[in-house]
C-alpha cells in the first residue's frame, strides 16, 4: 500500500463528484474540446445574432453588383444576385444548424434509446427490433431520406427528420453491441447483487461505458447531415422561399459559376461547413476523451 | 441426503462456525438452455450445476474445488440470484431465497454480497470508487440509515476503505489509478459495504501476484472475524483453499463428488477425482518424490454427462478395479462416511488399498528428477 501512497501526487483537492461532473473538469481542461465546443458557440452566436451582425440584409442585392469580389463593402464578395455573401453565410447558419442539429439530436435521442433497450433487454425483443434496423440500413439512405420528404412534404423540419430516420439505425447498431458486451460484465453484475434496479443499472452503469462510440459517431453524421441538407435543397425539397439562405444550397447553387471565375461563391460557404463540422468533431472527441477517466492527464 | 438437520448433525463443530448452518442448499440445479438455429430451437441443456446439496455453516469458510467449468461459479451466482435457478432450494437462515421477487429480493440482496476473480472487469472504470462502494448504499437506502445522503454514504464509504487497508481519500480516484491489489480491496470494500452476513468469494485471489495473495487471504479472515461473516470460497489453487477452508467440497461436472472438514479431506480423500487433484500439488520439498494420479482424456460434455457416476469415464479406480458395472449405470449416492465427510463412490471404503497400488495407472514420476539421483546435486 505504502506504495500507491508515495505516487499521487497533490491533484487530490478536487473531489470527485461523479462521472458527469468529473468529465465536464476533464472537458474544460481538454484543449481541443474547447477549441471545438468554442467554434460552436461562435456559429450559435451567429446564427442568433445575423440581423444585428450582418452588414446587409439576406436578400438584398443589385444585379448589376453581381460576382463581386471581395472588398471592403462586400467582405467576402457577392452572388450571382449581388447578395453579400458574407450576410448570407451568418444568415445561413441558421438554417443549416438547425438542420444538422435538430436530425442529429433526433437520431441520437431515438437511436441510442432504441438500440440500448433493445440489447438491455435481450431476447425476441432485441431480435426483432434488430430485424426493423436491418430492414432500414437495407434501404439506400439518400433514397429513403427523400422518400420520406416527398411523403411529409417539404420543409427544413421535414429534411431533418427524414435524415435523422436514416441515421438512427446506425446510431441503434453501435450503442446495442457496446451493451450486449458490458451487460454481461461483472461490474454490472455486482451492481445486481447489491440490489440496484434494471433501469439504474442501464442508465448508471451500462449506458456511459457504452456511449463513447455513438458520441463520435454523432459529431461525424452532423457534417453529414448538413451536407445531405444541402443536397435535399438542391433538389428542392427545402423551404421553398428561396430567399432563406443556407450553406449547403448557397454551395450547391454556386457550382456552376465557378467556370466564370467566381470561385469564392462556393468557397466561402465550404469554409463554412467545414469549420463548423470541424468544431462539432473537435468537441466530440474532447467529450469522448473527458467521458473516458483512463485518458485523464 | 443433506437434509437441513441430517447433514450438518453428522459433522459436529468444524474448527470455525459452530455448527449452525447459515446457507442450505437441496438439490439445487442450474441450466443453460442450448438454442440453435435461426428459430432458436431448443437442442438441450447444459447442466451446470444438476443437484447439488450441501449446508454451510455460520462463520465458516466453506471452500469450492473443482476443474474450470464444473460448475463452481454458476452454483454461487444462482445462490445469490444472479443466474436464474432451475431447480432446488437454496435457504438463508432458513427462507428460500429462489423464491423471492421484485423488491424483496432487491432487498434480500443486501445479506448477501459477492467477491469476483477479476479485479479489473469488476470495477466500473468510469465510476470513482466513492460511487463503486456507495452504489449499493444507494440501492439499499431507507430512513433509517440515510444512506441515501451522501454524507452519510460517503462516511461509510471512507470507513470500509480504511476496514479493507485503504486510504479514506482514496474515494475520489477511479479504478485504473490502482493496482491489481487494491482493486481487490475495494471490490471486498464494496461487498462489506452493505453489511452482508454471507460473502460468495469466487476465486478472488486467482487472478493476483503470489505476494499479494496471502495479504488477501489474510485480509478475508480478518473481516470474517470482525464482521461475523461466512464464505463460500471457490479457488482452483488447492493450496489456497487448504489455508482458508473449514470444510471443503469438491466439484465434478455439476455434481459434489465429495464433502469434508478441510483436515480429513487433505489427509484422508475418499473420492478418485479428489485423489487425482491433491496428487497434482506439488510438494515444497524437491526431494519428495510424489505419485501423480494423471487423468486421462478430456472432461465430458455437461450437455451430456455420463450416465451412472459421472466420472467413471476417466476414473482411475474403476479401471483398477476392473471396469464394475454399477460405475457406467448407477449414480452414486453421496453419502455420509462418518466424521462430517461425505463422498459419491461407490467404492469409497475400498479406496485407501487401492492407492497405494495405483501406480500401475497413469502414474508419472515428477518432471526433472531422474528415477534415483539426488535432486540437490543436479540443482547446481
Amino acid at each position: 500500500m505504502s506504495i500507491a501512497q508515495l505516487e499521487m501526487p497533490a491533484q487530490s483537492a478536487i473531489v470527485s463528484r461523479g462521472l458527469w461532473r468529473d468529465a465536464a473538469r476533464r472537458l474544460r481542461r481538454n484543449r481541443a474540446g474547447m477549441v471545438g465546443l468554442v467554434l460552436i458557440a461562435l456559429f450559435v452566436f451567429v446564427a442568433i445574432a445575423a440581423p444585428l451582425i450582418a452588414p446587409y440584409g439576406p436578400n438584398v442585392g443589385r444585379i448589376q453588383d453581381k460576382f463581386l469580389p471581395p472588398s471592403p463593402e462586400h467582405l467576402l464578395g457577392t452572388d450571382l444576385q449581388g447578395r453579400d455573401l458574407l450576410s448570407r453565410i451568418l444568415f445561413g447558419a441558421r438554417s443549416s444548424l438547425y438542420v444538422g442539429l435538430l436530425s442529429v439530436s433526433i437520431g441520437f435521442g431515438v437511436g441510442v434509446t432504441y438500440g440500448a433497450l433493445a440489447g438491455f433487454i435481450g431476447g425476441w425483443i432485441d431480435f426483432w427490433a434488430m430485424r426493423f434496423v436491418d430492414i432500414v440500413l437495407a434501404m439506400p439512405g439518400l433514397l429513403l431520406t427523400i422518400a420520406i420528404v416527398v411523403w411529409l412534404g417539404p420543409g427544413l423540419d421535414r429534411i431533418a427528420f427524414a435524415i435523422a430516420v436514416g441515421n438512427m439505425p446506425i446510431f441503434a447498431r453501435i450503442v446495442r453491441s457496446s451493451i450486449l458486451a458490458l451487460k454481461e460484465s461483472d461490474f454490472v453484475l455486482a451492481a445486481r447483487s447489491m440490489g440496484a434496479s434494471s433501469p439504474r443499472i442501464l442508465l448508471a452503469h451500462v449506458l456511459p461505458n457504452a456511449l463513447t462510440p455513438v458520441i463520435v459517431q454523432a459529431t461525424l453524421t452532423l457534417a453529414t447531415a448538413i451536407i445531405d441538407a444541402a443536397g435535399l435543397q438542391f433538389l428542392g425539397f427545402g423551404d421553398q422561399d428561396p430567399g432563406i439562405p443556407e450553406w449547403g444550397a448557397m454551395l450547391t447553387d454556386t457550382f456552376r459559376y465557378i467556370q466564370a471565375g467566381a470561385t469564392f461563391t462556393a468557397l466561402f460557404p465550404g469554409m463554412a461547413i467545414v469549420i463548423s463540422v470541424l468544431g462539432f468533431n473537435l468537441l466530440g472527441d474532447g467529450l469522448r476523451e473527458s467521458l473516458d477517466p483512463r485518458l485523464k492527464r | 441426503m443433506s437434509g437441513p438437520d441430517g447433514g450438518a448433525a453428522g459433522g459436529g463443530p468444524g474448527e470455525a462456525g459452530n455448527g449452525v448452518p447459515i446457507v442450505e442448499i437441496e438439490d439445487l440445479k442450474t441450466y443453460f438452455p442450448i438454442r440453435t438455429g435461426i428459430l432458436r430451437r431448443l437442442a438441450g441443456y447444459v447442466r451446470a450445476v444438476d443437484g447439488v446439496s450441501f449446508e454451510i455453516r455460520r462463520g465458516e469458510v466453506f471452500g469450492l474445488v473443482g476443474e474450470s467449468g464444473c460448475g463452481k461459479t454458476t452454483l454461487g451466482r444462482t445462490l445469490l440470484r444472479l443466474q436464474r435457478p432451475t431447480g432446488g432450494v437454496a435457504r438463508l437462515e432458513g427462507r428460500n431465497v429462489l423464491e423471492f421477487r421484485g423488491r424483496d429480493l432487491r432487498k434480500m440482496r443486501r445479506r448477501m454480497q459477492i467477491i469476483f476473480q477479476d479485479p479489473v472487469g469488476s470495477l466500473n472504470p468510469r465510476m470513482p470508487v466513492s460511487d463503486i462502494i456507495g452504489e449499493g448504499l444507494l440501492a439499499q437506502a431507507d430512513v433509517e440509515n440515510r444512506w441515501g445522503e451522501r454524507k452519510v454514504r460517503d462516511k461509510r464509504v471512507g470507513d470500509y476503505l480504511e476496514e479493507v487497508g485503504l486510504r479514506r481519500d482514496y474515494a475520489r480516484r477511479y479504478p485504473h489509478e490502482f493496482s491489481g491489489g487494491q482493486r481487490q480491496r475495494i471490490g471486498i470494500a464494496r461487498a462489506l459495504a452493505l453489511d452482508p452476513e454471507f460473502i460468495f468469494a469466487d476465486e478472488p485471489v486467482s487472478a493476483l501476484d503470489v505476494s499479494i495473495q496471502s495479504q488477501i487471504l489474510n485480509l478475508l479472515l480478518d473481516l470474517r472475524d470482525r464482521h461475523d461473516l461466512t464464505y463460500l470460497f471457490v479457488a482452483h489453487n488447492l493450496s489456497v483453499i487448504q489455508y482458508i477452508s473449514d470444510r471443503v467440497g469438491v466439484m465434478y461436472l455439476g455434481k459434489l463428488v465429495e464433502l469434508s472438514p478441510v483436515a480429513e479431506l487433505y489427509a484422508n480423500p475418499r473420492h478418485p477425482y479428489t485423489i487425482a487433484l491433491l496428487s497434482a500439488v506439488p510438494d515444497p520439498d524437491p526431494r519428495v518424490r510424489k505419485k501423480r494420479i494423471v487423468l486421462t482424456g478430456d472432461v465430458p460434455s455437461p450437455a451430456a454427462p455420463p450416465p451412472g457416476c459421472r466420472f467413471h469415464t476417466r476414473c482411475w479406480l474403476r479401471e483398477q478395479l476392473g471396469d464394475p458395472e454399477e460405475c457406467a449405470t448407477i449414480d452414486p449416492p453421496f453419502r455420509e462416511i462418518g466424521g462430517g465427510h461425505r463422498v459419491a463412490c461407490h467404492f469409497a471404503e475400498r479406496i485407501r488399498e487401492e492407492v497405494s497400488t495405483a501406480a500401475v495407472i497413469g502414474v508419472e514420476e515428477p518432471p526433472g528428477v531422474p528415477g534415483g539421483a539426488d535432486p540437490i546435486s543436479q540443482a547446481s
